[in-house]
């Protein structure tokens, strides 16, 4: 079953055993808790969205190991083309959802594994590619949705993890076995994680010899025994255990982030792709990091969303013409394409690695990601000043409903005539939900941390651009001929 | 009747709905040709609907055969007399049914397509 569809998946998630606890008690059934179900139907999209004939050019892809059709997100680059249609689906999905759809995170783990495993074995005489090979046949033949797990909680930041007071704050190997080995620590932030099959865990740093026990990258199923998740909160979250749908601005779809613990873990060999070769943690870190930085090409979709949201709030207050409006909405449309321009360049530029694997332009990719830890914010402040002060202060769905209050609130937030105060509700919910409800979570935070704090890519961005090309080609105009 | 496989672009940000300007050329050139999916046996020509004028639908499949493109709305009025010109050729000698083409394809020309360009 090579490319599942929605319904599939839904029902290959109610076959797991996951340990999941929410609000302080562990949840029995999953995929139908009211707060998680969204989320679920965000990476059911994938699904679905690849069974279309008008999608599953972007949708799909051909297996380079089994030459067949595949979903997108199982699959390794293998050309310059393939990678520009990685961007153009994180947006085609963001806009499709307004939300984080979850699914990015685990295929672009799967490249980066593509190409450092292979550039182990080269150095190190090991046998981590082929294993990687089989891992990956299994992924994409049972079409499988793959948590990429990078992020430790990481205790004091300013220590690597072997000095760390708790020797579990970056999770690590305790034991080996003849069979396998046993992992101890946690990964935090977990996008997706209980709509997940698999969970991929890499390193989160750089490391040194002394980190060695940390530099380990492995896969497992996500019910495998021993792992717990505890569900993160998103602001406004209990509104969908509330009766009605309005007040949740996105009346559909969701995402959600959680922290996994590995309590004394086992992992079989077969599924180990790093343990104990500390000199490419960087190495993945950076691989992994560079087309995660592409896949905010999303944000670009849920921009899509908000600019017509925002639009259309405008033209529900009939100020649509005003010259101000029409200029903040070209702003947000010129910050949108800019990210657009950053996703496909990176996209655009990148180039073969020795493993065959494509992968992208890293200092482009790091320009993106860059300007993505900061336009989401300014295009959220421009809609919520065209949205007007009625986005946070108007009262809930089950006010509109009641009579004693629905005929007041009918009547004093009708805006241009010809728009129901219902209508007007709802679009209003739509762009607080995006700017600080729960897809805040994606469009902002997320844009801010995920993939990297805005440090790591101006670190990345100081180390990549080439410095004397730049100064040759200035002293070279202005006649200053000393080396 | 011909076989027209229709091979979509991925429709990540298009310029227009796609699937409602298909549906329109269905139903103006029922009975004269036959759509069918682009990797389905026996077609005779393709039908690629780009959502932009990028037009990155991947074509390598059908190389072979005869593809006609639509990128905009604007290009749905060609394609269709095109298509309709192609199932008659297909049928010479059958003057009767030549006869009743014709006529349709002027039909055609009356009835603007609906669906349009955010561009125009
Ligand atoms: C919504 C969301 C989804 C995410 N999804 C995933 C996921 O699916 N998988 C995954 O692995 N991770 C995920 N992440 C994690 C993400 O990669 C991290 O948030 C990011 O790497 C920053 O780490 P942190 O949150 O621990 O921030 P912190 O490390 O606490 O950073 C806070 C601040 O301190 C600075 N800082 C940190 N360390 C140092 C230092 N040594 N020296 C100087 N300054 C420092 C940072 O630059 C930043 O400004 C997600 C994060 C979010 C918010």
């Amino acid at each position: 079953m090579s490319l599942m569809n929605a319904e599939q998946y839904e029902e290959s998630l109610r076959e797991l055993n996951l340990v999941v606890y929410m609000f302080g008690r562990r949840l029995e059934n999953i995929v139908d808790d009211p707060i998680i179900r969204p989320s679920m139907a965000a990476v059911a999209k994938t699904y679905e969205m690849a069974h279309r004939p008008e999608h599953e050019d972007i949708m799909t892809a051909t297996s380079h190991i089994t030459g067949k059709k595949i979903n997108r997100f199982t699959h390794i680059h293998q050309s310059v083309n393939d990678l520009v249609k990685k961007s153009k689906m994180g947006r085609l999905l963001g806009r499709e959802t307004g939300c984080c759809f979850q699914r990015c995170v685990g295929v672009d783990t799967l490249n980066a594994l593509s190409i450092v495993t292979y550039d182990i074995d080269q150095e190190k005489g090991t046998g981590y590619y082929q294993r990687f090979l089989r891992y990956l046949e299994y992924v994409q033949e049972n079409d499988l949705t793959c948590d990429g797990a990078m992020t430790d909680p990481k205790g004091d930041r300013s220590l690597p993890p072997h000095k760390q007071a708790d020797p579990d704050h970056y999770l690590h190997v305790v034991e080996k076995r003849e069979d396998g080995i046993v992992v101890k620590g946690a990964k935090a932030h977990q996008t997706g994680a209980v709509n997940s099959h698999e969970i991929i865990v890499m390193p989160t740093i750089a490391m040194r010899e002394g980190d060695r026990d940390y530099a380990v990258s492995f896969a497992l199923p996500s019910d495998a025994d021993g792992i717990i998740y505890i569900m993160g909160r998103q602001s406004c979250d209990t509104r969908k255990l509330e009766a009605g749908l309005l007040d949740r601005g996105n009346i559909v779809f969701g995402g959600h982030e959680a922290l996994v613990v590995f309590d004394n873990v086992f992992v079989p060999w077969q599924r180990v792709f790093m343990c104990g070769e500390y000199e490419f943690a960087g190495k993945l870190v950076a691989q992994f990091a560079a087309y995660h930085r592409q896949s905010y090409a999303c944000k670009v979709g849920v921009g899509d969303v908000l600019i017509g949201a925002a639009q259309t709030a405008a033209e529900y207050n009939n100020v649509a013409g005003a010259s101000h409006i029409k200029d903040k909405v070209i702003e947000m449309n010129h910050l949108n394409e800019t990210l657009y321009c950053g996703c496909i360049a990176c996209a655009s530029e990148g180039h073969k690695e020795p493993s065959g694997t494509y992968a992208v332009n890293t200092l482009l990719a790091n320009v993106h990601k860059q300007n993505v830890t900061r336009f989401p914010y300014e295009m959220a402040r421009l809609a919520q000043d065209i949205a007007g002060g009625l986005m946070v202060t108007m009262p809930s769905e089950s006010d509109l409903k009641a009579p004693e209050t629905g005929k007041w609130i009918e009547k004093y937030f009708r805006a241009k005539n010809d728009v129901s105060a219902v209508n007007r509700m709802r679009i209003l919910r739509l762009i607080e939900n995006i700017t600080l409800g729960t897809a805040a979570v994606g469009y902002l935070t997320e844009s801010m941390h995920g993939a990297g704090s805005p440090q790591a890519q101006r670190i990345m961005i100081s180390r990549l651009v080439n410095m004397l090309e730049k100064q040759k080609a200035a002293q070279k105009l202005c006649g200053i001929e000393e080396k | 009747m011909r076989r027209v496989g229709i091979k979509y672009c991925g429709g990540c940000n298009p310029d227009y709905d796609r699937v409602a300007l298909v549906e329109e050329l269905k139903n103006r050139l029922a009975g004269y040709v036959e759509f069918v999916p682009y990797d389905a046996e026996n077609i005779d020509m393709v039908l690629a609907v780009e959502g932009c004028q990028t037009a990155c639908a991947d074509l390598s499949s059908v190389k072979k055969l005869e593809v006609y493109i639509i990128k905009a709305p604007g290009d749905a009025e060609k394609t269709a007399e095109g298509l309709k010109e192609k199932a008659m050729k297909a049928f010479e000698g059958a003057i009767h049914f030549s006869c009743r083409l014709r006529s349709s394809i002027s039909d055609i020309r009356m009835t603007p397509f609906s669906v349009k360009s955010h561009l125009n």
